[in-house]
């Protein structure tokens, strides 16, 4: 009888939350007519362009997302644009469906990613949106493309890294430093940037230092495991391997820990890493997805970005650097090294050297 | 005297849809807009419907599945591995045999991914009836191995090295199922749950084997006195179970993704469990759970994409609905057995 009760008590309060809801909803509808169906009628001021930031993941946590969305909301905040940025989650079958539902809603000028993979989705949806544009950061371009695309040239960011790893490994002034020319590479997973630009890129870099030195490469299988990457970093470690490059995503912290348990060394990618783990972390590159974001982002506003565009950028041009002026650099670098290290770098920064 | 009608999960339903419209009044800052976005967004464009509609297929298939298990007193948690399973097999025979026409290699497609679902929820079958292994425990683990394996294919031997995407190779477009609301997934599968709900409605209550099948579920050791073939009731259901997802399976690959993408069941097979558990465990009431669920999900996803609702308020909203429709549930179970008597 109770249950009755309770029930009836339920449904007089849902019946009220729904009238209110059913209430509150009527101006949202309002709001929103151009995603009704007589779509083909945009009332849309010319000069406010609306743009999407769709985050292949989460902002939270990763640097380079959140660099794209800041470039992104500078220029929108110069040009009075509006942006809307979402969140894609880890499940990249699900990433597909979420960009087609922004471009379905066709109230975004363009639409905005970074990741490797976005090309092919954004090219996918691109045949049932034709008037959809997108910009993706961290994508190669293909004949033909319907999608602009910024690539930055992680051949050079991984050379710079080699080399230092190269000159860590042959030095003798560090303690963690053996005799053995080995450096490792960590990867969260086997990918095609990571096959065809990272690993041959660190490994040049490492060759160019050190002609002698051996890469020992090894790959998580996600990027997230940490305590696989540890037991992988510690394995390596007793191999004779001294510095290792990390790029795994979450899992990078399993490396740092195995490496300060070891007194050994890590070379940090893409973000500036010096503070996660000073003494520890003894190189670190970055890559400007901010300010890439930002002058793309600049040039769609003004109207100058073609469909289908493709830059494809490194060190000269001052997107991708390798991190020099960090406190925690010349504190924990010996001086030597640095020496070296620097006029290597110089030479890509002014253009004599350049890999693409 | 139709009050009587009202099925025992209506009033869940209802306090899913007050606390879902509660937690978005609180927490959004434009709550008129998620909200819009939450119920009747979905049904606003094309894409959203297709969408919402794909997935009640999908999720009343394998709401189907769990409720032949249930039925029969089996526990099928393995759904998520079946239908990763019937997606792999169905790639495996896209790959195996690639110039087939498209009609037959589609329905190929559908009966090897059926098949993969079946044979792995059958291995569970026979562990609990040759040694009385719980079927709760050995189809979720055995379902959780299959998944790394599966996973570990995608990513290693099956790979397409022309995607940055972990995915297998795309199917050629002869084998994919067209769809009805372009550009949504949403195509003619619809047409399955409409045939497979009546069909084992109609066996489950019309024939003599799903009687004894609805016998053993009641109480097997009634049914084992009774004279009942225990092996037959402890495999078959179990292994139909299997075989829906599996179907499921091959339907997401031909019809939605094209591609054995890793990380496509998308909590297609839990999700099975909870329309079976909204459905009350009867197959009339799968449709309108699946509907229910699908709306749910479809108005979560879209509210998330167009408002600003956070992908952990979203999750926080289904978890909510999880609790929700899960409590429902004991509460049934208690009011079966007042006794109180051992967990199943």
């Amino acid at each position: 009888m109770t249950v009755k009760n309770n029930t009836s008590l339920l449904l007089s309060i849902l019946i009220t939350l729904l009238l209110l809801t059913s209430l509150s909803c009527s101006p949202g509808k309002s709001e929103s007519p151009g995603s009704q169906g007589g779509s083909e009628k945009e009332t849309a001021a010319p000069q406010s362009m609306s743009l999407a930031v769709f985050v292949p993941g989460v902002l939270a946590g990763s640097p380079t997302y959140e660099m794209m969305d800041a470039g992104v909301r500078k220029a929108a905040g110069e040009y009075g644009a509006t942006v809307k940025t979402v969140e894609g989650g880890f499940n990249q079958a699900e990433w597909k469906s979420k960009v087609l539902a922004l471009a379905a809603e066709k109230k975004y000028d363009l639409i905005i990613s970074s990741n490797p993979s976005m090309p092919e989705i954004c090219r996918d949806i691109k045949k049932s949106f034709p008037d959809q544009e997108f910009l993706v950061l961290e994508g190669s371009r293909i004949e033909n493309d319907t999608v602009s695309t910024f690539l930055f040239s992680h051949l050079e960011l991984s050379y710079m890294l080699g080399y230092l790893g190269g000159l860590i490994t042959s030095s003798d002034e560090l303690a963690g430093s053996n005799d053995d020319l080995k450096i490792g590479l960590i990867a969260g997973q086997e990918y095609p940037e990571m096959m065809q630009r990272i690993k041959p890129g660190f490994e040049n870099g490492l060759k160019a230092a050190v002609p002698g030195g051996e890469l020992d490469f090894r790959v998580i299988g996600n990027w997230y495991d940490a305590a696989r990457a540890s037991d992988l970093a510690l394995g390596m470690f007793d191999e004779g391997v001294d510095v290792i490059l990390t790029i795994a995503g979450g899992a990078n912290q399993g490396v740092v820990s195995a490496a300060k348990d070891k007194g050994k060394y890590v070379l940090w990618y893409d973000t500036e890493g010096y503070s996660i783990e000073p003494g520890v972390i003894l190189g670190s590159g970055v890559i400007r997805e901010d300010k890439a974001a930002y002058e793309q982002t600049v040039l769609a506003l003004t109207g100058k970005l073609a469909p289908g565009s493709s830059v494809y950028a490194g060190v000269h041009e001052g997107y991708i650097d390798f991190i020099d002026d960090a406190e925690l650099y010349r504190e924990h670098v010996p001086e030597s090294i640095r020496t070296v290290m620097s006029a290597e770098v110089a030479k890509l920064r002014d253009g004599s050297l350049q890999f693409r | 005297m139709k009050k009587k009608r009202i099925p025992a999960s209506l009033p869940v339903l209802l306090l899913c849809l007050g606390a879902a419209a509660l937690v978005i009044i609180l927490f959004s800052k434009t709550p008129a807009q998620t909200l819009y976005y939450f119920f009747p967004g979905v049904a606003a464009n094309r894409l959203y419907l297709g969408e919402m509609l794909n997935s009640l297929v999908l999720l009343s298939i394998t709401g189907l599945a769990i409720v032949i298990a249930f039925n029969a007193g089996s526990f099928n948690l393995g759904g998520e591995g079946q239908v990763y399973t019937g997606a792999i097999c169905a790639v495996l025979a896209a790959r195996q045999l690639p110039d087939l026409p498209g009609i037959p290699g589609i329905l190929l497609l559908i009966l090897c991914g059926t098949a993969g679902g079946a044979l792995l929820a059958f291995v569970s079958g026979v562990l609990k009836a040759l040694w009385d292994v719980d079927d709760l425990i050995s189809t979720f683990l055995l379902s959780s191995g299959v998944a790394k394996l599966i996973d570990y294919l995608i990513a290693g031997p099956l790979s397409d090295p022309a995607s940055y995407l972990i995915t297998t190779e795309p199917l050629p477009d002869k084998y994919r199922l067209p769809s009805l609301l372009i550009p949504s997934p949403f195509n003619i599968s619809f047409i399955l749950p409409l045939i497979l709900l009546p069909l084992f409605h109609y066996y489950l209550n019309h024939t003599r084997q799903g009687y004894e099948l609805q016998m053993t579920g009641s109480s097997s050791s009634f049914a084992r006195h009774s004279g009942l073939n225990m092996g037959i009731y402890q495999t078959l259901p179990l292994t139909i179970s299997g075989a829906l997802h599996g179907l499921a399976g091959s339907l997401v690959l031909t019809g939605t993704y094209f591609a054995g993408i890793q990380g496509l069941t998308s909590g297609l097979g839990w999700n099975g469990i909870a329309v079976a558990l909204i459905a009350g465990r009867k197959v009339p009431g799968i449709l309108p759970a699946a509907l229910f669920f699908a709306w749910m999900t479809q108005g979560s996803r879209i509210a998330l994409l167009h408002s600003d609702l956070t992908l952990e308020l979203g999750a926080v909203i289904q978890g909510i609905l999880f609790l929700l429709i899960s409590s429902s549930v004991l509460r049934l179970k208690f009011k079966n057995r007042p006794a109180g008597g051992s967990p199943s």
